[in-house]
Order: C-alpha cells, then sequence, then structure tokens
C-alpha cells in the first residue's frame, strides 16, 4: 500500500510539470465580507460558461488558471453571503488580481440564501466539520459559549463528562487531536481545569475540523486535526462588543487602520461574588479563583502580493484553595501563543504562506500541607517554522508542499519539602515536509495523493505517512468519498479525566517508538432534498505502540524514562450519520453515531490465574455504543430565537467489581483493614444511558439606541437528568455500599451582549 | 450504490455484534497473605477466599481452616529449596511457624499453600530486602515546623535489579485529641464521617524511590523527614521500610483502585499479586525504627 501511494503521488507530481504552451490567462485574488474585510475561507469562485473553478484556501485566496481569453461570468458564493457576480473580460496573456467582496445576507431565509458549492464540498470533504461562531455562541452553553464544548455536539465527536471540554474523536483520546489556534500548536486549550476551551468565540472566524483520514498537509497526531482561525480584524470600521455573563464576561474591539486591520478580545471569569457569597456558609470554597484570556491579531497589508499578520493568544487560572489550617492548594496554568504570519504571493500560480510560531504551556501546582511545601514548574515550549506553497499549474492539479521545522522544550522541576525531587528536560527537534496533489481527471473525479515525511530527534526516528483520498461526484446529489492515511505521534499527554490543570505531556525517546495508525474511511455525502443533507462516514482505525504513563506508577525518580510508561494498541471503528437541513427559519440536524474502540496494554486487564498474563482488549470509559445528537435552530420572530440541543448516549464503560479481600497484618499500612478489590473484567459494565436537553433564547434588540444587544436565556439539562459519572464502592459500610456521582443538574444561565 | 454502503453498514454492525464483552460472574480464588521482615521470624500466614462484592465481609467468614502451609527456604539461586518451614493453624484462617526461623536477608523465600478439600495449590516467591541500619545520630527532640528537621542516614542497602523502595511510617506513641497537629487536628474536626483518632496514629508515606533523597559517597542515603508526616506531638517512632517487589506491585496497583492515578473513574484494574494459584500478597521488607520527641511550635 506504501509504496503504491508513492508511486501514484510520484506521478501526479510529474504531470503537472508538464509545460503549457498555450497563451492561456489567469485570474486569483482573495475573497473577503464586503463588511469587515475578514477573508473568508472555502469560499467558491467560478466562471460559469467554462465551469471552472476552486475554493479559496486557509488566507482566503483562489485561483483559477489555464483560461482562454474570453469574457466570463465570474461568480462567487459562501454560505450566508448573497451571490457575486460579475462580466468580466480577460485579455490574452493577462493574469487578472481580482479580488471579491461577498455582501452578507442580513435577511436570513431559505429563499435568499446562497449555498456555495465549494463550501459545502470542502465541509463534505471525507471526515471534515465546520463549526460556525453564530452556532457556538447560538448554542445552549453551560454558563459560557465554548468552542469544544460546540464541536462535542458533531456525530463522531464525545466527551467524557459534563465536566470536560475535552474531544474525545472516533475512539482517540484527547492527545490524538492536534489543536491549532493561527497555525500555533495549543498544548492545553483548557480553562477552569477542563471545563472550558481556552477559545473565546468573540475573537474567532472559522473553526475547522478533521476528524480523521486528514490529508497529508497536517500531521503530528493520531487521530485529528482542529484548527482554530482568529479573526482579522474589521477592515472597513471600528465595532466591538461587550458580554456580562453569569461565569465571565468578554470584550472584543477591532478596527481598521491605514494599511490593515486589527483584533482585540479579552474574556475574564467573573466569579469573586460567587465565591464571596458561598464562604460565608461554606469552608471548601477557593479564597481565589479566576481565569482570563487575550486574544489579538494586527494585519498589515504591504501590498496586493504580501500580507503579514501577527497574532498571539494569552491566558490562565490561578486559583488558590486554603483547605485547612496550614493546608493549601495554589495552581497557575495557561497557554501562550504568538504567530507571524506573512503571505506572499509569487505569482498567478504560486501563493505561499510563512509562519513562525511560539506556544508555551506552563502549570505550576503548590500544596503546602502541615509545614511541608510541594511545588511543581512545568513548562512547554514550542518554536516552529512552517511554510506551505500552492502550485496551480493547470486546471487538473493542484499541488501543495510545505515543511514544518521546530523545537520542543519541556522543562519539569518537582520539588517537595524544599528540595528537587525530579526533574527532566526534554529538548527535542522535530520537522516534517509533505507534498500533495489535489487531481481532478474529470469533473466526477478528486484524487488527493500526498505524503507527509516526519522527523523527531529523540530517538532519531524518521516516518513516512502515505495519505490518499479520493471522491467521485456520481451526480448533483451524490458523492462517494474514500481516504486512507498513516498517521504518526511523538507526544502523550499525562492528564486526568477529572481535572486537567496539571496535564503534562512527554515524547517518544530511545526506547519508546512514536504511536503510529492507519485509517481507513468511506462516506457518502446525498442530497435527499433541496436544502437537506445526509451524510454517513464509516471509519476503522488502529492504534499501534501507544506509549502513556503507567498508572500504577507511584514515583518517577530514579527510573529510566522508558520504565514511565506502559505501551499498548487500540483500534476503533464505527459509523457516523448525519442528517441536516441546513438553512430556513427551522434548521439544525441529527447526527448519529455507532462506534467501538478498545485499548490493550500488556498486564493490564489479565484473566485472573491466567499463566501466560495474557491481556485482553477493553473498552475505554469514553467509549459509547450509540450516540445521537440533535440541533435545532429556530426563528420565532426577527426578535427571538430558540436554538436546542438534545443529546443520548449509551452509558460509558466502567468496571463492576465482582468480588473482594482484605489484607490486615501489612507492617507499612496505616490502616488495620486493606480492602482489595476483584474484577474479572475491565470496563466490562455500563453505566445508565447519557440524555439531556438544553435550550437556549435570545431576542436581539438595541441598547438605548447605542447598538445592538443580544438577551440569552439558558437552561442546561431543562429536565434535570441526573446523569452518572462514575460509581464510587464505599468500604465504610459492610457490604460495601455504592454511590453514584452525578453530573450536572438543571442549570440556568444568562448573558447579555451589547455590540457597538 | 446505495446498497453497497448499505451492505458495508451491515457488515459492520455485524462485525461489532461479535464483539460481545460482558462482565463476567463472581468466581472465588484464595486469599494469601504474610510478611516476611529480614532480621525477624518467620511471620504469621493468612489464608482465606475472595467473597463476593455484595456479602458481608469479614475475614472470619471466609477464612480458610484446612490448609496444609509451609515457607520455604530457598538456595542462594532461588531455584531449590534449602529449608521448609511448617505452619500449623491457631484461629481458622491463621497459621503460625511451627519452628523457630530468623528471615534471612538477600535470600529467597517460598509461600507453599495445599488446600486438600480443593487440591489447590497455591505458591508465591519473595527476595527478601538487604538489611540496613540507621547510623546518624537522631535528636531526641525537634520542635515542630522549626528550621531544625529530622534527618536520618541509612546504610547502603541494595535489592535486586532496581533502586530500593522506600516506605515511611510514622507512628504517634501519645496520641490524643490535644497532641494533634494543626492541619491533623483541622481534618479531624472538618471531618463529616466522625473520623477515628486511630486513623492518624500510624500514617504514610507511600512508595518513595530512593533517588529522591540525598545519595552519600558510602552510598548511604539521607532522608530529610517531612513534617506533613507528623500527626501529633509527643513521641513518635519512624520507621524506615524497604520493600521487595510484591510489596511494590501490590501496593502501587492497589493503591489506584479507587482512584487517584490518571485511570479514568471507575475503571478498576486487579491488583498486582504474583500468587500462583490464588490472590493476595506474600512479600518481604527490611526495615528500622528510630524515635523522637515532637515539642509544639511556641509563640
Amino acid at each position: 500500500m506504501t509504496f503504491k501511494s508513492f508511486l501514484i503521488s510520484g506521478i501526479l507530481i510529474a504531470s503537472t510539470f508538464a509545460v503549457q504552451a498555450r497563451q492561456t490567462v489567469s485570474i486569483t485574488g482573495y475573497v473577503r465580507d464586503a463588511n469587515t474585510g475578514e477573508t473568508l475561507i472555502s469560499a467558491n469562485v467560478a466562471l460559469l460558461e467554462i465551469n471552472r473553478g476552486g475554493a479559496t484556501n486557509a488566507q482566503g485566496y483562489y485561483g483559477i488558471p489555464n483560461i482562454e481569453p474570453g469574457t466570463y461570468t465570474i461568480a462567487c458564493s459562501y454560505i450566508g453571503y448573497k451571490l457575486f457576480t460579475r462580466e468580466i473580460t480577460l485579455e490574452a496573456g493577462e493574469n487578472l488580481r481580482f479580488d471579491i467582496n461577498l455582501e452578507p445576507d442580513v435577511l436570513v431565509g431559505e429563499e435568499i440564501v446562497v449555498e456555495s458549492e465549494a463550501e459545502l464540498q470542502e465541509l463534505k470533504s471525507i471526515g471534515t466539520a465546520q463549526v460556525k461562531t453564530e452556532l457556538i455562541k447560538a448554542l445552549p452553553a453551560i454558563f459560557e459559549a465554548d468552542v469544544f464544548r460546540s464541536i462535542q455536539y458533531l456525530p463522531g465527536v464525545k466527551s467524557a463528562s459534563d465536566f470536560s471540554s475535552g474531544l474525545y474523536i472516533r475512539g482517540g483520546s484527547p492527545d490524538q487531536t492536534l489543536i491549532m489556534l493561527d497555525q500555533t500548536t495549543v498544548y492545553n486549550p483548557s480553562h477552569f481545569f477542563g471545563f472550558f476551551s481556552t477559545f473565546n468565540p468573540d475573537a474567532i472566524k472559522d473553526v475547522r475540523l478533521y476528524k480523521g483520514g486528514y490529508p497529508a498537509e497536517y500531521g503530528g497526531r493520531l487521530g485529528s486535526v482542529l484548527s482554530v482561525y482568529n479573526k482579522d480584524g474589521n477592515r472597513n470600521n471600528y465595532q466591538g462588543s461587550v458580554t456580562l455573563g453569569m461565569l465571565a464576561s468578554r470584550i472584543a474591539i477591532e478596527g481598521p487602520y491605514k494599511k490593515g486591520s486589527f483584533m482585540l478580545a479579552a474574556r475574564r471569569s467573573t466569579l469573586e461574588p460567587l465565591l464571596s457569597a458561598l464562604s460565608q456558609s461554606n469552608d471548601n470554597i477557593p479564597s481565589l479563583f479566576y481565569f482570563y484570556d487575550f486574544n489579538g491579531k494586527i494585519n498589515y497589508d504591504a501590498s496586493l502580493n504580501d500580507k503579514f499578520h501577527l497574532a498571539f493568544y494569552s491566558g490562565a487560572d490561578k486559583v488558590r484553595f486554603p483547605f485547612a489550617d496550614d493546608a493549601e492548594f495554589t495552581l497557575n496554568y495557561g497557554n501562550q501563543t504568538v504567530s507571524g504570519n506573512w503571505t506572499h504571493i509569487f505569482s498567478d500560480k504560486v501563493f505561499s504562506n510563512f509562519v513562525v510560531t511560539g506556544s508555551r504551556y506552563f502549570n505550576f501546582p503548590e500544596f503546602e500541607f502541615g509545614g511541608t511545601p510541594f511545588k511543581r514548574d512545568n513548562n512547554i515550549y514550542d518554536f516552529s517554522l512552517k511554510s506551505d506553497l500552492e502550485y496551480l499549474p493547470n486546471e487538473k492539479h493542484q499541488i501543495a508542499s510545505g515543511i514544518w521545522a521546530g523545537v520542543f522544550t519541556l522543562r519539569l522541576q518537582d520539588r517537595f519539602d524544599n528540595q528537587d525531587s525530579f526533574s527532566t528536560r526534554i529538548h527535542a527537534r522535530y520537522a516534517s515536509f509533505y507534498v500533495q496533489d489535489t487531481w481532478r481527471p474529470t469533473d466526477q473525479w478528486k484524487v488527493i495523493g500526498g505524503v507527509r515525511a516526519n522527523y523527531f530527534s529523540d530517538g532519531d526516528y524518521v516516518r513516512l505517512e502515505p495519505r490518499l483520498s479520493g471522491e467521485y461526484f456520481a451526480n448533483d446529489r451524490i458523492t462517494l468519498q474514500a481516504a486512507y492515511g498513516r498517521y504518526n505521534q511523538f507526544f502523550t499527554l499525562i492528564t486526568n479525566e477529572a481535572f486537567s490543570g496539571f496535564d503534562l505531556w512527554l515524547t517518544s525517546d530511545e526506547g519508546i517508538r512514536p504511536s503510529y495508525g492507519d485509517q481507513f474511511v468511506i462516506g457518502a455525502k446525498t442530497v435527499p432534498f433541496k436544502d437537506y443533507g445526509l451524510d454517513i462516514e464509516l471509519y476503522y482505525r488502529s492504534m499501534k505502540d501507544l506509549f502513556e504513563l503507567d498508572p500504577f506508577l507511584p514515583d518517577a525518580a530514579g527510573l529510566l524514562y522508558e520504565d514511565l510508561f506502559r505501551i499498548g494498541e487500540g483500534y476503533a471503528y464505527g459509523t457516523e450519520i448525519m442528517f441536516e437541513k441546513r438553512v430556513g427559519r427551522l434548521n439544525g440536524y441529527i447526527g448519529y453515531t455507532f462506534g467501538y474502540t478498545w485499548r490493550k496494554w500488556p498486564t493490564f486487564n489479565v484473566g485472573i490465574g491466567d499463566e501466560n498474563q495474557t491481556a485482553r482488549f477493553y473498552p475505554p470509559k469514553y467509549d459509547r455504543r450509540n450516540d445521537v445528537k440533535i440541533i435545532l435552530n429556530y426563528d420565532l420572530s426577527r426578535k427571538w430565537k430558540f436554538t436546542g440541543a438534545w443529546v443520548y448516549a449509551t452509558g460509558q464503560a466502567y468496571t463492576e467489581a465482582t468480588g473482594r479481600y482484605a489484607v490486615y497484618d501489612s507492617p507499612y499500612n496505616a490502616i488495620d483493614q486493606n480492602n482489595v478489590l476483584v474484577v474479572e473484567n475491565v470496563n466490562a459494565s455500563r453505566l445508565p444511558h447519557y440524555h439531556r436537553a438544553d435550550v437556549s433564547f435570545s431576542r436581539r434588540g438595541t441598547f438605548f439606541g447605542l447598538g445592538e444587544s443580544e438577551l440569552q436565556l439558558q437552561v442546561i439539562n431543562v429536565y434535570s437528568r441526573r446523569n452518572v459519572w462514575f460509581t464510587q464502592i464505599n468500604f465504610d459500610e459492610n457490604p460495601v455500599s455504592r454511590t453514584d456521582v452525578t453530573l450536572l443538574p438543571l442549570i440556568p444561565a444568562i448573558s447579555y451582549t451589547v455590540k457597538f | 450504490m446505495k446498497a453497497n454502503i448499505l451492505t458495508i453498514l451491515a457488515l459492520l454492525i455485524l462485525l461489532a455484534a461479535c464483539e460481545v464483552y460482558n462482565q463476567d460472574t463472581y468466581e472465588e480464588y484464595y486469599v494469601v497473605e504474610s510478611y516476611l521482615v529480614a532480621n525477624r521470624q518467620l511471620p504469621q500466614v493468612r489464608v482465606s477466599t475472595t467473597a463476593p462484592i455484595d456479602d458481608l465481609y469479614a475475614f472470619s467468614r471466609f477464612a480458610v481452616a484446612d490448609a496444609e502451609v509451609q515457607i520455604r527456604l530457598l538456595n542462594e539461586n532461588g531455584t531449590d529449596i534449602d529449608e521448609v518451614f511448617t505452619y500449623a493453624s491457631d484461629t481458622a484462617g491463621i497459621f503460625q511457624p511451627v519452628d523457630a526461623h530468623n528471615v534471612l536477608p538477600a535470600r529467597s523465600y517460598q509461600l507453599y499453600v495445599n488446600v486438600p478439600s480443593s487440591a489447590a495449590e497455591i505458591t508465591a516467591t519473595t527476595i527478601v530486602p538487604d538489611t540496613f541500619k540507621v547510623i546518624s545520630t537522631v535528636l531526641d527532640t525537634l520542635v515542630y515546623q522549626s528550621t531544625e528537621q529530622l534527618e536520618i542516614t541509612v546504610s547502603e542497602s541494595t535489592y535486586p535489579g532496581r533502586q530500593n523502595v522506600f516506605i515511611f511510617n510514622t507512628l504517634a506513641l501519645e496520641p490524643s485529641l490535644e497532641n494533634l497537629t494543626p492541619v491533623y487536628a483541622d481534618l479531624f474536626f472538618d471531618d463529616d464521617e466522625e473520623m477515628d483518632l486511630s486513623e492518624l496514629t500510624n500514617t504514610s508515606s507511600g512508595l518513595l524511590n530512593a533517588a529522591n533523597f540525598t545519595i552519600n559517597q558510602d552510598q548511604s542515603i539521607t532522608i530529610r523527614y517531612p513534617w506533613i508526616a507528623v500527626a501529633f506531638y509527643g513521641d513518635n517512632k519512624l520507621v524506615a521500610t524497604t520493600v521487595d517487589d510484591n510489596v511494590y506491585d501490590f501496593v502501587r496497583s492497589e493503591s489506584v483502585q479507587l482512584g487517584g492515578s490518571t485511570l479514568s473513574p471507575g475503571e478498576i484494574q486487579n491488583a498486582i499479586t504474583h500468587v500462583e494459584g490464588g490472590l493476595g500478597i506474600f512479600g518481604s521488607l527490611a526495615s528500622d525504627t528510630i524515635q523522637t520527641h515532637i515539642k509544639r511550635m511556641e509563640f
């Protein structure tokens, strides 16, 4: 398979260098929102008379090469915008630069909204999904609009619990998803110890999720890629918004300046009054807790062909919790990212993008207990250079190539009782190169072949990853798709499902090989009726050489690096079905996922008495067989809008102990009777089914004539279903008792936004 | 084409249906428990069975009285039996050595249990850690949370194949409400579930690798005793213990059954026991004890 993929890629690449001798012309440019100047990703641009066109890339740029001179109608469309058409005449030898400004369609209605085929096609690329910022803000959210929790509503994406915004995609753990903000890796995108993601919805322009089978331009994770793009800032007018919420409040401002635009957004939790009130009647309340984040971006349009932007993010959570006299816990954790981007158009056929990125993740937990301090300094630094080139040799090929090289540094220092107890430093260099060809041999076929080569310095690993996908446009209503890819991962996340404030990333090294896996995806995208979509995808993925911290490891001091880990394997497969109504006063979707995911770790889940100690596969807790998600948006009137969400999922896997015994005589044990559970099969039982309904009502209005306003009233878990997170066994009672630890009850929320 | 998709879908569902993974029903296992301590007399051995999880549990209800119990000293290579020590039951399920024997450090011992009524044989082997001594001078009295902390230096000792792993226990000799140190007093009085004072009289450090401590030129190890270990003012015994692989594996795996590691809440793994034909622990230790007096802080 690998050899074949290479061969196909080679042929595709070679074929693109055939010299085009004819005197043809081309048309290139950016597609932007006419009001704000924001570039639009995956907008569709076409010359109607010759049925030629393409979609804008991540920078909003498009190119149509090799056009015969003549007069054409150029059309551009994008969901939520009015159709743009203009007659243009192309002279022989001319390479026309034609930027397009699309007018937003303010009158949302099914007769007016124009769908972009390219946009739909891009979104319908196999394994791909988009979450629009409007939907993120509209969806009922636990206290605060959140990108990750919105993504959790997609088929194939699962959450560990109501308390976690972690993304479990197609049977993968959260560390198997590469998360990027403006092309910069974000290592711990969470606030409130995992409850929310770090991404401020006011600052975001676009969210793209590649659930699986993703192309060669991405790499580094076994499962998925989530790419979040911040807004560029309004290039035409100053505007802003202020949102007051129950958990946090936000402010955002954006506008133009002489040669570009800027955007600034800030968010801070506003829990202090609540904590203060609670602390009057309850001892177990933190004396300090807040989080904040800032997003910023400044664009500089140096020339028609050169654009620069500088983007940054900085966010942190701080908590101080004196949980007893002479005992206190403090934690400071967060992320900082910065990226400098240069977009340069070499010619009508060559587009380039260069990025310098920096990412830092830190956490500094401290305990002080009875005069004994414990302190950890955990810092991750990741600096990288990225370069991507797109080459449009002719109408049949689009070649993309790029490099990504960087340095990853981890510094971990533990101090116990004012003495160094553990320290490690990982300083790894990584590099990857990819080449990819999008080949359209006919109007009905699209084939994307590529290969990605990765290098990781710790252990001197070189890994090749062939990728291949194909689409067959059977007719206007049916597209069939298939994809295959090999993926490698050099990182593993040490975390706890219940608390992400101490997250630690470790890497492969000598003796710890990088994880790898293959993904196979087939799918069909159909349009059963006008404005409706029915999509089906089937996936299978393998996971080999998975490495994660040995959960039985009590103390890492003095151990060899390879002794910190358990090495295992896994696989996952399933089906995702999504039926959606895309436009209209009532729109939304029903998503269904049928999935299995399995893991096997040596010495874990071994049958009692098995002399060979053969480990058996078992499902991780986040394995859910059936998963249904229903999202509905309904415009009740010009001012009022309703959004509802209902989620159903098979109960999570857990271990039902079958037996018990006790040990009594241990000289080292602080208790007289130490109870031990006996397990036959790990995670072979299921918690009760999970289901929950959330609703949101929003009312648009004006704020004393100064600007538009929006009032949001939301109720999470409207029928207060007490879903079970896990069951705790209590040995204080004899026979043992079990306590269900439940998830969120009914929670109302209110927020008010003023736009100016 | 639609038919093909449906066929694939049906095959996938069929494949999934084959992957049935249900919880098995309860099975009974024999359980043994015994800990050899270097240079001390042979310990007692407990033999019992597991209990169904929802049964009332007491050792006496599941004790195995009709077992034949031996502890065997193996030769230097740990392959053949050098000496056999037979055991006799004094209480149901609890067996005492018939003859006296001082456990030899750095030697291998095997536990052998035979239950004639079920023809079950249970065996387990341990390598006893080498002995060590506290070789530093121990202060008679320390002021709680003063800058002068207790430091102990223990002599060099080894364990085959790995660094030494310690457990430190603080045994309060004058446990009373008045003697509770502030943080433990707060935990004790705030506890909703009416904590028993006896639960605090023995505090344990858990497993700690030797690499945590200062290793001196002569390979002795200096340990600074943290104040967190002191729950009571007054006289305290401090026990330093090194453990064998069986104890190490048992403690580290059993201690996370109810949470506290990277395992998801509700995922329970069996404890690692190294017992063939049953469950439980046959472990060994080496230890030394010192005593000191902890005075209150004076303001």
